[in-house]
């Protein structure tokens, strides 16, 4: 009869995308903790304060979210087009 | 007075007029009705009707897409007014545009997107799956279908003039009257649908489908009492009107759509006969008091204790509905579990009763009293709409598109991460904002201000930081929507094809079913969950018994015998042109099933099939 060890190493791993999610929300985490101990006065800044481009929209933090669903919107998009024109 | 008492008389005895309809028909005249009521749905819209296909699932397709769109939209309008309640300038930008909404356009398109459009929308495209599926067949799913882009076009009219000056002051129903009678015109047909489908049967209708056609009934009713509304500001019907589209339309329908989809999903019977109408005829015969925000200011004490005790009544129903479709579940959590779509309708029926309980006294307080909780009526609404007949609504997609499309949804991972997100979206919300509702009423009492300036004291700025808390939250029921439109388009296009595991109740089936005297039928017994191991017993005047076990072994062989042919031919493989014609998850199967290998590209795989 064979006898296991009482501990024995398994072959699964995450999957790729949870593992991408954990590390995103983990260094969202650590950037508002730093920038709110670096810089306790001020706001976090926002989508225009980053990227010129969108410098017109200001610096309030919705823009992110908003941006968010308008990417979400655009794959939604994508995914139709992408199944319709699909060679499958 | 005397208005109110018109308005309720109009309302009910319409209500009974369909009921006796549905049941008796129109004597000699119901053969001609019903032609006539045919002609109308087909052949006299024209060219129209020609625009979609008459096959099942089709008009269900076409309402629970755009109703999960309106979601979308809904969900985004409900968060930008979330956050601009803290930030007022967070949008100030969009002005450079045009886009410049005062906060009583925005709450209009907010109510509009969010009641006709997204909750409306889903809500009549899962009813119609659910009264074809009950019924074997829709009269005219080609209309159904026209009439889905109609709603949906007259929604997006609806967004425009809300940002426009047209709007009123009639909470709820901000629009011009005349706009509302639009959607009860487009509701008539489908009504009529709804009424063929169920008159054409031969079977009596069950109580999802009497939810379903009294709650269409109450929606075409709204478009012709709104336009009372035109004489002048009339706050009992507005509150009426309000009541209505909450409780008859909205709730009705969920609760239509809880007691098909939640047995369906278990393959469980509905636990009571009596519950189940407990549940149908107190929904249309209390006032519900979801819709918590509207109020009437003067109300004489008759009329408050009246609608009071009305008020009240209104948790029998919802407690029997709650009670009835929770013992349908337990026991079954396993099946619960494993499908999202009837575990989001089960939250939703379960949440719907702290969601009432608390909408209860902000809605008596609001009838003629001193509209205490007024700082919460605006909440509870939000949470009327999105943590109970949204997930209800949602759950209802996710269950019945599949019978739509003809293929399941596309990700089992999407459909979880649905679900806790607009779980998790909700609550976070409902914690952050009933907060904030609270310290804003309190800091804004009699007194307060002086008394925290006479200390020389300024108050944190809790409130707002939680405001945004509350708003970041939310922001997960449109990840959600999003998330669920996704799995639905791509679900069309490469979902597992829908087998025949989804056109009969799934999983274990009841021990024994007794039968009373009287007839049934073979699709009665089986909406009631009965399969071929049920035990049947006929509870007759010589307690005789009739035991289908022999009927299930025969049942059984015959099963084989089927199994072994499908076998047969799948060992067939079909030619070169056949297989080019063929999916590439379809190749990938075949090739399985074959033992060879079905990675790589599709003409690697035929060359592997065909070698």
């Amino acid at each position: 009869m064979t006898v296991l060890p009482e501990v024995t190493q398994g072959g699964d791993e995450p999957a790729s995308s949870r593992v991408i999610l954990t590390l995103a929300g983990v260094a969202a985490l650590a950037f508002m903790v730093m920038f709110s101990v670096l810089y306790p006065e001020q706001q976090f800044p926002g989508l225009g304060d980053i990227l010129p481009l969108f410098s017109e929209l200001g610096g309030s933090l919705i823009w992110f979210f908003i941006l968010g669903v308008l990417l979400g919107v655009g794959m939604l998009f994508a995914t139709l087009l992408g199944e319709l024109v699909a060679d499958d | 007075m005397n208005g109110i008492v018109l308005t309720l008389l109009s309302f009910y005895g319409w209500l009974l007029l369909v009921r006796f309809l549905a049941m008796r028909g129109l004597g000699p005249f119901s053969s001609f009705t019903r032609d006539m009521s045919k002609f109308m749905l087909g052949k006299a819209l024209g060219p129209a009707n020609e625009l979609f296909q008459n096959r099942p699932g089709s008009a269900g397709r076409i309402w629970l897409l755009h109703g999960v769109m309106w979601f979308i939209i809904a969900s985004t309008l409900t968060f930008t007014k979330l956050w601009t309640a803290h930030e007022p300038d967070a949008l100030a930008s969009l002005g450079s545009i045009g886009y410049a909404p005062t906060d009583a356009q925005s709450s209009a398109a907010l109510h509009l997107a969010s009641v006709f459009g997204a909750l409306s929308m889903t809500l009549i495209g899962a009813g119609l799956l659910v009264q074809s599926r009950l019924s074997g067949s829709l009269a005219s799913e080609s209309n159904g279908a026209l009439m889905g882009w109609a709603w949906s076009m007259t929604t997006f009219v609806g967004l425009v003039i809300a940002h426009t000056s047209l709007i009123g002051e009639v909470a709820w129903f901000e629009l011009p009257p005349v706009y509302y009678l639009v959607f009860s015109l487009i509701a008539l047909p489908l009504f009529i649908n709804h009424l063929l489908t169920v008159t054409e049967d031969k079977i009596p209708p069950v109580v999802p489908q009497w939810f379903l056609v009294l709650g269409l009934a109450s929606l075409v009713w709204i478009g012709p009492a709104g336009l009372l509304l035109l004489q002048g500001e009339n706050q009992l019907l507005a509150w009426w009107m309000l009541k209505v589209v909450f409780g008859c339309w909205l709730l009705a329908t969920a609760l239509g759509i809880a007691h098909h989809v939640v047995p369906a999903a278990l393959g469980r019977p509905l636990w009571s006969r009596s519950l189940s109408t407990v549940a149908l005829v107190g929904t249309f015969l209390t006032v519900t008091p979801l819709g918590a925000s509207g109020g009437v200011a003067d109300a004489g004490e008759f009329l408050q204790a009246m609608v009071g005790i009305f008020l009240a009544l209104s948790l029998l129903p919802l407690i029997a509905a709650v009670a009835n479709l929770s013992a349908t579940a337990s026991g079954g959590w396993h099946e619960l579990s494993s499908s999202h779509g009837a575990s989001m309708t089960m939250v939703g029926v379960v949440l719907l009763i702290p969601v009432a309980l608390t909408s209860l006294f902000a809605s008596v307080s609001a009838f003629g009293g001193g509209n205490e909780l007024s700082h919460i009526s605006g909440t509870l609404d939000v949470l009327a709409i999105w943590a109970s007949l949204g997930l209800i609504a949602l759950g209802g997609a996710h269950c019945l598109f599949p019978h739509a499309s003809g293929r399941q949804l596309f990700s089992r991972s999407k459909s979880r991460w649905t679900f806790w997100l607009i779980i998790v979206g909700v609550s976070g919300f409902a914690v952050g904002q009933l907060i904030v509702d609270h310290v804003d009423a309190t800091l804004a009492g009699d007194g307060v201000a002086e008394a925290l300036e006479a200390a020389e004291v300024t108050a944190p700025d809790l409130a707002g930081s939680i405001a945004l808390f509350a708003a970041v939250m939310f922001y997960g029921v449109v990840v959600g929507s999003i998330l669920l439109m996704q799995n639905m388009i791509m679900g069309i296009f490469r979902g597992t094809p829908v087998g025949d595991e989804l056109a009969m109740p799934a999983g274990p089936t009841p021990v024994r079913h007794t039968l009373t005297s009287g007839k049934t039928s073979i699709r009665r017994l089986l909406s009631d969950g009965v399969g071929v191991d049920t035990d049947i017993v006929v509870d007759d005047d010589d307690g005789g018994r009739l035991s289908l076990a022999d009927l299930a072994n025969q049942a059984d062989e015959v099963d084989d015998d089927a199994d072994e042919e499908i076998d047969e031919e799948s060992a067939e493989i079909p030619d070169a042109l056949s297989l080019n014609k063929m999916r590439k998850p379809e190749l990938v199967e075949l090739a399985s099933s074959l033992g060879k290998e079905s990675s790589g590209t599709k003409a690697d795989i035929i060359a592997r099939i065909v070698a």
